[in-house]
């Protein structure tokens, strides 16, 4: 039970709504330290696969980062915890398979020996329909591919956080002070960081600075 | 052995509030003393909050007094079912109230204008642990001296 710690931590608003972050990640660092040995070991374990910008596996190969993902599936975990990781997953091999698809290719091999949590012969066997016939038991999917379908990462990416903190939040609210209300604390904290990162200003003056970079309009 | 359950009974009441209120409190301190770390004023009110699953320490005890001193092999069966019950009633309620008073002083650390209607739960917890308080007593005057 982490009566302390959850009643130690501001209120997060929703990602949408929020213009700033209500805890500095030193400040939040410091509250997680009151966490358990083994708490902190699977928050720590797992709070890198499940974020937005993955830095673990920055730089890595598909493989590499399967066997990565399958090496913390033995670690064991909290229940709640191990589900979440497995929604997350799913999204994230859905998204692969999506991909995959719309860029005319075929499942990659590792994908294919992952089995994250779910069947990719069942995917393979349906490849051609909208959602590979999963529309029934992952519900947003046919939005994910409507996303994917227009190029619309920022509306995907909206997708993905609204879906993750609809699920936390559930999560936490079952058990107010227990484990899984901090992990989801620290998850949400997580994406409301990654999104608040977003800035069209700044992201349009890059773009513009990394095309004149390429066509050499500066220098002609 | 009859005699032993009216001890068990005389004494329950106040080990099983007491015992409750001890970790109602602890779950309210705890969630008090996080939202210490988060907010710059109005620690008292937390610390009152907190404090709250210790009232059935206090029913216990008057319920223990209530229940008749002497006991013999015809009231002890009815001391010990009495206070065994009542007991477990406050043992749960304070338990119980401290869980409320925790997520109130949690919802309230973020929106303190939310303070007063946040305690309605545990209110409504003291109301029960009032009830089991009151009918121990009703009874236990009724039980043979």
């Amino acid at each position: 039970m982490y009566y302390d710690l959850i009643s130690s931590l501001p209120l997060l608003p929703y990602f949408q709504r929020a213009d700033r972050l209500p805890i500095t990640p030193l400040r939040l660092d410091q509250r997680l330290r009151i966490l358990s040995p083994t708490h902190a070991q699977q928050l720590s374990h797992v709070r890198p696969i499940v974020s937005l910008r993955s830095q673990r596996f920055e730089r890595r190969s598909d493989e590499e980062l399967v066997k990565g993902l399958l090496k913390y599936r033995q670690v064991p975990l909290d229940k709640c915890l191990r589900e979440y990781l497995k929604f997350r997953l799913t999204q994230r091999w859905m998204i692969a398979a999506l991909r995959c698809r719309q860029s005319g290719s075929s499942l990659p091999s590792e994908l294919v020996n992952a089995e994250v949590g779910l069947s990719s012969r069942r995917i393979q066997q349906r490849w051609e329909a909208p959602g590979f016939g999963l529309e029934y038991v992952h519900r947003w999917l046919p939005e994910m591919a409507h996303f994917l379908a227009k190029d619309d990462l920022l509306g995907l990416e909206r997708l993905l956080v609204k879906l993750n903190w609809v699920w936390l939040t559930r999560c936490a609210d079952q058990d107010m002070f227990q484990f899984s209300a901090v992990f989801a604390y620290v998850f949400k904290w997580d994406m409301l960081r990654a999104w608040l990162q977003h800035d069209p200003i700044k992201a349009k003056a890059k773009f513009t600075q990394l095309v004149n970079e390429i066509t050499n309009v500066e220098s002609s | 052995m009859e005699i032993t359950l009216g001890w068990i009974g005389l004494y329950a009441p106040l080990a099983l509030g007491a015992i409750g209120s001890m970790l109602g409190c602890l779950r309210g301190g705890m969630a008090a003393c996080g939202a210490m770390l988060e907010v710059e004023s109005g620690y008292g009110r937390f610390v009152g909050v907190a404090a709250m699953p210790s009232s059935q320490t206090i029913y216990g005890i008057v319920v223990t007094m209530a229940l008749p001193a002497t006991i013999t092999a015809d009231n002890s069966p009815g001391i010990f079912a009495l206070g065994v019950l009542s007991g477990l009633a406050l043992f749960f309620s304070a338990f119980a109230q401290g869980v409320a008073c925790a997520s109130a002083i949690n919802a309230s650390k973020s929106k303190p204008e939310v303070f007063g209607i946040s305690l309605a739960p545990a209110a409504l917890i003291e109301g029960f642990a009032v009830f089991a308080f009151v009918f121990a007593l009703v009874l236990a005057g009724r039980l043979p001296e």
